[in-house]
């Protein structure tokens, strides 16, 4: 036989208790033992004597129950007390807050159980002070997690700016679990997925392993030789090289993952700067890179073999123009140039190589301003048979000498002298104005001539109308 | 009810509470709760970044996850435990996974937490003896998502919370109020705040309350109270900053 769904005790277990024993029993079984009447009057109070003080509570007898409620404890108690007269249903155990007479509130947990003809009921509670206390401890630690999280964001936001701002291709993994944990932009750019949908996933399901391999024993192997590993990616296939570094940190082993484009689907950039380097490396032209002052700062195989160099560091660090017939001119009238108009073209000049004959050379220089101190390009090109098919043209200028030589006996060795010397100084001008594109200051210079004297001889030649 | 034959029905009661006193929630918008509820309830942890899959592809935007069903779900199981339907270390477990929901979408959120140099910046505080900061943190991301700077401040003293405000450079101030039994310690809070700012701010009082306390502006010195951030935030006239226009949530 039940009610409300709870058994009673086997007939004959229990024998009839007294008011007197009940009344013990009812103490030590509850924390808290209330009787009330049907409207909530309260009849007695018993408080289990092992149980922590709730104050005085003596004075609740006689009075409404409701007096001693919290405010949002007091719909609650109405509802169960509506429905413990109207259902037949067990209720679920209701938690209330006592207002406390000289301590602070308490929470009790009742039962309610009807115990006599006359409407009267038992509230039986259990204290909650100890689950209320670990609860407040529970929310302060919380309280202490978020403020420590909120902490912790701003560095958090310091390494994704960090992340998102760096071209190069990172990526973290996991060597615990071979998982991705963290992909910046331009990795995501080159594994072609947003970062987000990468994070999560496993190593071995973006790269193509080598068969048999686990991603954890590649990428700690590669870290532990300093070496990179060559993969392909799973969507596409296209090639990459992998530079791993491992660590552990907090007991968790990682690995840091620099994702280079081994060609492929590499960025133009990427495809652009492996171009120049081929060309620099292989070209037959000779290249030479400059500082302002002229210095060199690298030269490429081309140039060595011009000048006769064996090794790139014989001649790094030295001047260009130790390699230039006229030395420091050369070097400043292309460099000026270049300063000014960016570049300079088909300046022909000659190498004087360390060791063996001249070469004669056409030169262009180029101005590179990168984000420090500006830098000269220098491209050689030998010029031994492109003179020798000009000067094999020069049969006019041998046919004007055969001229002058028929002005024998007809005037006198001074004055054909003269007239040639006028012939071949208006020549040199003409060709070293041209060389340096009309700077004459640099003109006066190569010639050996002051800035006044170039201008009287050019007046005089009619030459001062090329501006 | 919508097919939840897959989950272990934790929620179920709570859901059905829910109906038969709203009757608001039903189909597509329950089964996210149901989710939802489950993630935060079951006996042993249930993976994160599952749930979070699991939502995305039943069509769940982020921003409605933040905005509208974790703190949905979250006062779902408050008012289970006000009626004694849950007890607290449920509600306790449930809103720390909950949190960690939140938390998880906030730093996929972060890859484009900053503002620009100009934006606004808004400090939403939880003020001490607070015991929740669900509300306060949803705010941040509301806020955030505006294209605003935010900061936050939990539980921060009133000396923390002086310095906050005399070394960043803060436009206004969210004040999350969950209980109106601590409005004491709000009223403090407010008070200390316009005392501290080197200029005047608005200062703006939100949170579950605004709906139940009429007077909540009076008793807490608040220059209005609004629960919707992008609301407060015009009222405030702060001019969300950014070149390409309000974020969207982003999807987890």
């Amino acid at each position: 036989m039940t009610s409300r769904g709870i058994k009673y005790w086997n007939t004959g277990s229990i024998p009839l208790i007294g008011p007197d024993v009940l009344g013990d029993i009812i103490a030590s079984a509850a924390d808290l033992a209330v009787v009330i009447s049907d409207v909530g009057e309260v009849l007695s109070v018993l408080v289990n004597p092992a149980q922590r003080s709730f104050g005085n509570v003596d004075h609740w007898e006689g009075r409404d129950i409701r007096d001693f409620l919290t405010v949002e404890s007091v719909p609650k108690f109405e509802a169960q007390l509506d429905a413990f007269g109207t259902k037949s249903e067990p209720l679920r155990p209701m938690e209330l807050n006592h207002t406390g007479d000289g301590t602070s509130d308490f929470p009790i947990r009742y039962t309610l159980h009807r115990i006599g003809p006359d409407g009267a009921l038992l509230m039986l509670g259990r204290d909650l002070r100890p689950v209320a206390e670990m609860q407040q401890q529970l929310v302060k630690a919380q309280m202490a997690l978020e403020r420590d999280y909120e902490a912790r964001r701003e560095h958090d936001t310091r390494f994704r700016v960090a992340m998102d701002a760096i071209e190069e291709a990172i990526v973290f993994v996991s060597l615990e679990t071979g998982k991705i944990v963290e992909v910046n932009g331009s990795a995501g750019t080159l594994l072609g997925a947003e970062p987000v949908d990468v994070t999560g996933r496993a190593f071995g399901s973006v790269f193509n392993l080598p068969r048999g391999t686990s991603a954890i024993e590649a990428v700690t192997a590669a870290s532990d030789a300093g070496t990179a590993l060559d993969l392909t990616l799973a969507a596409g296939k296209t090639p990459v090289r992998v530079r791993p570094r491992a660590y552990r940190a907090a007991g968790t082993r990682m690995a840091l993952l620099k994702i280079e484009s081994a060609g492929g689907t590499a960025s133009a950039g990427n495809i652009l700067s492996d171009t120049l380097m081929g060309l620099f490396e292989t070209g037959s032209e000779a290249m030479v890179f400059t500082d302002a002052e002229g210095t060199i700062l690298s030269a490429n195989d081309a140039f060595l073999e011009l000048v006769g160099e064996a090794e790139p560091t014989s001649v790094r660090g030295r001047a260009l123009a130790d390699y230039l017939a006229r030395g420091s001119i050369d070097v400043r009238v292309m460099a000026d140039h270049a300063q000014r108009d960016g570049r300079m073209r088909l300046y022909s000049t000659r190498l004087s190589p360390a060791y063996g004959a001249d070469t004669v050379i056409e030169m262009s220089a180029t101005r590179i301003s990168g984000a420090g101190q500006p830098v000269f390009a220098f491209v050689m090109r030998d010029a031994t048979h492109a003179e020798a098919v000009g000067r094999s043209s020069l049969g006019s200028g041998e046919e004007g000498m055969r001229s002058v030589m028929e002005l024998v006996g007809s005037a006198t060795l001074k004055e054909i002298v003269a007239e040639t010397t006028d012939v071949v100084e208006k020549m040199c001008i003409e060709t070293a104005v041209e060389l340096t594109n009309n700077n004459r200051v640099a003109a006066a210079e190569m010639l050996g001539l002051s800035r006044q004297s170039l201008y009287v001889k050019l007046r005089k030649y009619g030459l001062l109308s090329r501006d | 009810m919508s097919d939840r034959s897959h989950l272990h029905g934790l929620a179920d009661p709570i859901l059905r509470d829910t109906s038969d006193r709203t009757g608001a929630w039903g189909g597509q918008a329950e089964m996210h709760l149901g989710v939802l509820l489950d993630f935060a309830l079951a006996r042993t942890e249930r993976d994160l970044a599952t749930t979070l899959d699991h939502l995305r592809q039943s069509g769940l935007r982020t921003q409605d996850l933040v905005d509208v069903y974790i703190p949905k779900a979250a006062r779902l199981m408050g008012d289970q435990w006000c009626s004694d339907g849950m007890g607290f270390a449920d509600v306790s477990i449930g809103s720390a996974r909950l949190m960690g929901l939140l938390r998880r979408i906030e730093r996929a959120e972060s890859r484009a937490d900053t503002a620009h140099l100009s934006a606004p910046t808004v400090l939403v505080c939880v003020a001490d003896g607070e015991q929740h900061v669900m509300g306060a943190m949803t705010v941040a991301m509301q806020v955030r998502r505006l294209g605003l700077d935010c900061r936050v401040s939990v539980g921060d003293t009133l000396a923390q919370c002086r310095r906050a405000l005399s070394t960043g450079h803060i436009d206004a101030v969210f004040v999350s109020v969950s209980s109106t039994e601590r409005l004491v310690p709000v009223r403090k809070l407010v008070e200390n705040i316009r005392e501290c700012a080197s200029r005047p701010l608005r200062v703006v009082a939100g949170g579950s309350v605004a709906e139940e306390c009429e007077e909540l502006k009076s008793l807490t010195g608040v220059d209005f109270v609004s629960s919707d951030a992008a609301a407060a935030v015009r009222r405030c006239g702060l001019t969300p900053f950014d070149q390409h226009g309000p974020r969207a949530a982003t999807v987890t």
